[in-house]
């Protein structure tokens, strides 16, 4: 113990003797653990942190799967199925079903909607989590006319109650109608995994809801029976979908049910991203080890006649060893708390990038976990930067300290060959992230540059949702929208708008498909029907969005329920399922699958609509006139402005609230930031690899620099007397130049074998974009060639320089 | 106490192999104080490395103390060193990060002397060379002479039975050098053997017996000539 503190006395004394390489290398590690630090407290909470709820790990999520066609995403379930299911199935304690629902709450301020959770009764039990205040819900408050109570979340009752411990038992107004709170949720309390949601309400089923089996809108969760696993629980539920599927052959053919994990559910798509980006830091720590371990070696070069002497004087080589390995650790220890600040403000940085809807981000944080991490990747950094140069250095002949002008020796081979490995493989590891960055990056660009079918330029969207009671018949509904949309039209600044029930880009509103057949063709037999995305616009939309009219006409206000059924079909539509060579305005649609349902002419053709993304591949879409169908309650505005479209968004609420002084504006946003939001997890991923590819290069180029210069200072003699005897300057600069060139070659190398094979995991990532695109792999080749001959070539010019007669006199 | 028999030392080269050191029979008993000297290349510094069980690539037979040296591994050889010898080297080679105390330390902590002890004798050690007042300065705060006082110090303070110097005074101006020349002598009376490599024959005069060295071969082993003794001592 004793000789350990002289060791650490002994080691932050040479520390502190060179500031210079010390704050070098306590910044190399700091970059390399607070990335890596920042990076894990994300995965430790998203992938690695139980759900909080009680035993976590038994709750599933229930979902109907179609089977019969390929690559359907799992569904939730209709009411009706959930009924059976919690009534057969035995391998589950309980079943709980939800689904997303809103209100407006009115009373106290400015109408607000209300993201709001309808739940059945037995939810929090089922999650094993008490209110903090009041109680859950009772089963009989899922019986119509008693469910008008509400629990609250926290941040609802702080934010719009300011925390009123006297909030129980008040009534709220949610869509006109009184609701009592009952509960209020503790601090912390998400579910599901959902900022938007302040409210839950008990699930009393709508009359609409109970009818269609085909209607799959609610979720459920379920908690495994303490005796059953998830196998026996899926089977369970498989043989209950048979069951259905004999009873209810229309709606339950060709489905099965699929129960799986609430982490999995939880987590999603998550995964694969962040363990990328753990890789990718993981990467940059060992670039930052490689570069301090070059920079230990140098240092042991120079420490060689110490060494030697201490040697001579007794040290064992255990002891050399351990004192050098001292001084790493203690290198590494200040990296490591440097490191933790980094990853403070790297927290930041990162949750400020992270998109909506990265799971679970509240409980991203500094915590017991991420400390031991930090804490095991600063020994392990100690062990990976220190034990090869002290293992190295400790092999100094002691008999060399005999020697006359030993302090001056140039170091044995190994010591050099294993700077020069650590320099190949900085630049190999360097390469590997830039060719991630890289690809991630043109597919960035790609998706940059995709044309989304229409013009997000100064474009404004607001979604506006009528609550069925005080809306409830279409003729109201409508009335409604046309009010509102000849008030928008006439504000100053506004050059049009439109409606429809879902913008593109927009995660609220109404977007599903539909059947459909067009007469006469082959598919209008087939069963089932074909499908096509349906949206419900109003006059001037198409216009309002800067979607081409291709053909025919858009709708206009005379395309009302006493007129012609009519359509308007996007091009995929056409190409997809109308005759080829047919004219499409001659040609009408079927819409649904019931034979009664009438024909609606196309009146026009318009263009593509990337709707769900810029990478989402078009659908074949229909729209129909809003004041033709049955109104689904719910349009979102789009308005052209003439300036900043956020500048009339108080303008917009305000004709609003003239037409209904109860009705919140859900949604107010620039068509611009829904685009940008359908992009964030892509430049999320983008950014957090470009910095850490930045990082990896700028290390990797000072290890370059640094090993490079050593060399041109271990030999500025030798270059001196080449000098005196003759040598040319632009001999020596291509000498040194050519070290540096050979050692990146080599790592370029390796790195472009290496990126081969890890870009792969990259594939799910990238948007047009070959996970082995040469462009890419080529462009990273020449930037770091660039960068490794710039970084040789500040010490090659100075080797250039060196003046013989100062060199040989040096000695 | 020391009894070299055929050593040999060569090093493999382009032209062939060259010898260091040829045949070096030589025996040294206890308590003398033997000079090697001889031109420069002639295997001083060499002779004086195996000596000090430092270098292990030779041929030939090294009894050290009744220990066949030449028949022990590296590990083994490393502690007769620790146990026997102590060393003075001519650029002092003082750790530069260490106080003079520490520096007095260091060979106490690779012989993992308990600490207590290890504070007494540097404490002692620093008193019986009168460096008591530079105990916390650092070698670069010291003079030639200093440094190389606090080098004999350090090679004596674990009371080694060998004391090998090499060119102990090579950077020291007359008087300094005479210094420490008086002080191995006052260690050789003591008990301590002392084999040192020097080019002075003033130096060589405060021994008993001097070694030349040419080519690797021994030319002559003879008692040191009485006549140029310098007086007192």
């Amino acid at each position: 113990m004793d000789t350990i503190l002289r060791d650490l006395r002994y080691a932050a004394r040479q520390l502190l003797k060179r500031p210079g390489f010390t704050a070098i290398a306590v910044l190399a590690l700091a970059l390399g653990i607070g990335a890596n630090t920042a990076v894990f407290s994300v995965v430790d909470a998203v992938l690695l942190e139980p759900l909080p709820f009680k035993e976590p790990e038994r709750l599933m999520v229930l979902w109907e799967q179609e089977t019969a066609v390929p690559d359907r995403p799992p569904e939730p379930t209709s009411a009706a199925t959930f009924q059976d299911w919690r009534a057969q199935s035995r391998t589950f304690d309980e079943l709980a079903a939800w689904v997303y629902s809103g209100f407006a709450l009115t009373g106290a301020g400015e109408p607000e909607e209300i993201g709001t959770v309808r739940a059945s009764a037995n939810l929090f039990r089922l999650l094993g989590v008490e209110p903090a205040l009041g109680r859950a819900f009772l089963p009989e408050e899922e019986q119509p006319g008693r469910h008008r109570i509400v629990i609250l979340s926290h941040g609802l009752w702080q934010r719009r109650f300011g925390g009123d411990p006297g909030i129980l038992g008040r009534s709220l107004t949610l869509d006109g109608e009184p609701y009592a709170v009952v509960g209020v949720m503790p601090a912390g309390f998400r579910f599901p995994d959902d900022d938007d949601v302040g409210m839950w309400v008990p699930l009393s089923y709508l009359p609409y809801e109970l009818r269609s089996r085909g209607q799959r809108m609610f979720n459920v969760v379920g908690r495994l029976a303490a005796d059953a696993t998830l196998e026996q629980a899926q089977n369970e539920m498989s043989t209950i979908a048979g069951r259905l599927a004999v009873q209810y052959p229309e709606a339950h053919r060709g489905w099965d049910v699929l129960v799986q994990p609430a982490r999995e559910v939880v987590i999603g798509e998550t995964r694969p991203a962040l363990l990328v980006l753990l890789g990718a830091v993981a990467f940059v720590l060992l670039i930052a080890c490689a570069n301090v371990a070059s920079l230990l070696l140098a240092r042991a070069a120079d420490r060689q006649r110490e060494i030697a002497v201490r040697s001579a004087l007794g040290a064992s080589r255990r002891r050399l060893v351990r004192a050098l390995l001292v001084e790493s650790g203690l290198v590494a220890l200040l990296g490591g708390a440097a490191g933790l600040l980094l990853a403070v403000w790297g927290l930041d940085l990162i949750l400020a990038l992270a998109p909506e809807g990265l799971p679970r981000w509240n409980v991203i944080r500094i915590d017991g976990d991420v400390l031991a991490f930090t804490t095991f990747a600063a020994a392990a950094t100690a062990l990976l930067a220190g034990l090869a140069p002290a293992l190295n250095a400790s092999r100094a002949a002691p008999a060399s300290a005999l020697r006359e002008g030993s302090d001056r020796t140039t170091e044995g081979a190994g010591g050099r060959r294993l700077r020069h490995a650590m320099i190949v493989a900085e630049v190999a590891l360097s390469i590997v992230l830039l060719v991630g960055a890289g690809l991630l990056i043109r597919s960035f660009h790609r998706l940059s540059n995709v044309d989304p079918g229409f013009d997000a330029d100064h474009l404004l969207a607001a979604a506006i949702f009528l609550p069925d009671n005080r809306y409830p018949d279409d003729a109201r509904q409508i009335h409604f929208f046309e009010s509102l949309l000849e008030r928008v039209r006439s504000l100053p600044g506004v050059t049009s708008v439109g409606a429809v029930t879902t913008l593109p880009m927009n995660p609220v509103g109404i977007d599903h498909d539909m059947p459909f057949r067009v007469p006469g063709t082959p598919e209008a037999l087939a069963d089932p029907l074909p499908q096509a995305d349906f949206r419900i616009a109003s006059e001037g939309y198409f216009r309002t969005m800067g979607i081409p009219l291709l053909r025919g006409r858009g709708f206009t206000a005379r395309d009302r329920a006493d007129a012609p059924c009519v359509i308007v079909v996007n091009e995929t539509f056409v190409q997809r399922f109308l005759p080829p060579g047919s004219d499409p305005l001659r040609e009408s649609v079927v819409i649904g699958d019931d034979p009664g349902d009438p024909a609606c002419d196309i009146i026009g053709v318009v263009g593509n609509v990337r709707h769900r993304g810029l990478d989402a591949v078009p659908r074949p879409e229909f729209y129909v006139a809003f004041r033709q169908v049955y109104s689904y309650g719910t349009l979102t505005l789009a308005v052209r402005t003439t300036r900043d479209p956020l500048a009339l968004a108080q303008a917009v609420k305000e004709q609003v609230f003239a037409l209904d002084p109860a009705l919140p504006v859900a949604e107010l946003a620039t068509m611009d930031a829904l685009v940008a939001d359908s992009v964030a997890d892509r430049r999320f991923h983008l950014s957090l690899l470009g910095a850490f590819a930045a990082l990896a290069v700028i290390l990797a180029a000072s290890g370059i620099y640094g090993v490079i210069s050593y060399t041109v200072a271990q030999r500025t003699r030798e270059i001196g007397i080449r000098i005196a005897l003759g040598a040319r300057r632009g001999e020596v600069l291509r000498a040194v130049l050519g070290q540096g060139a050979r050692l990146a070659a080599l790592g370029a190398a390796f790195g472009l074998a290496g990126a081969l094979l890890l870009t792969r995991s990259l594939a799910g990532m990238l948007y047009e974009v070959s996970p082995t695109d040469p462009l890419t792999f080529g462009g990273v080749a020449a930037v770091l060639a660039a960068i490794a001959l710039l970084a040789s070539w500040l010490p090659a010019r100075r080797a250039a320089r060196v003046d013989p007669m100062v060199a040989l006199r040096s000695e | 106490m020391i009894e070299l028999r055929n050593i040999s030392k060569a090093y493999e080269t382009p032209a062939g192999r060259t010898f260091v050191l040829q045949r070096i029979d030589l025996t040294i008993r206890e308590g003398e104080f033997v000079t090697i000297m001889g031109p420069s290349g002639a295997g001083k510094t060499t002779l004086l490395s195996i000596l000090g069980l430092l270098d292990h690539a030779w041929s030939g037979e090294y009894y050290l103390l009744g220990h066949a040296v030449h028949t022990l591994k590296p590990k083994k050889r490393a502690e007769l060193n620790r146990q026997y010898i102590g060393f003075v080297f001519q650029q002092y080679h003082l750790l530069d990060g260490l106080t003079v105390a520490e520096n007095l330390d260091i060979p106490l902590s690779y012989r993992n002397v308990p600490r207590k002890e290890r504070q007494s004798l540097v404490a002692d050690t620093l008193d019986r060379f009168q460096i008591v007042g530079k105990k916390d300065l650092f070698p670069n705060q010291l003079s030639g002479g200093q440094q190389q006082l606090v080098g004999v110090a350090r090679a004596v303070i674990a009371d080694p039975k060998l004391i090998l110097a090499d060119e102990p005074t090579g950077n020291l101006h007359s008087a300094q050098g005479r210094e420490i020349m008086e002080l191995f002598k006052r260690l050789n009376r003591q008990g301590t053997t002392i084999i040192q490599v020097t080019h002075s024959e003033e130096n060589a005069a405060y021994g008993d017996r001097i070694v030349e060295l040419r080519d690797g071969w021994i030319e002559s082993d003879a008692p040191t000539p009485r006549a140029g003794a310098p007086a007192g001592g």
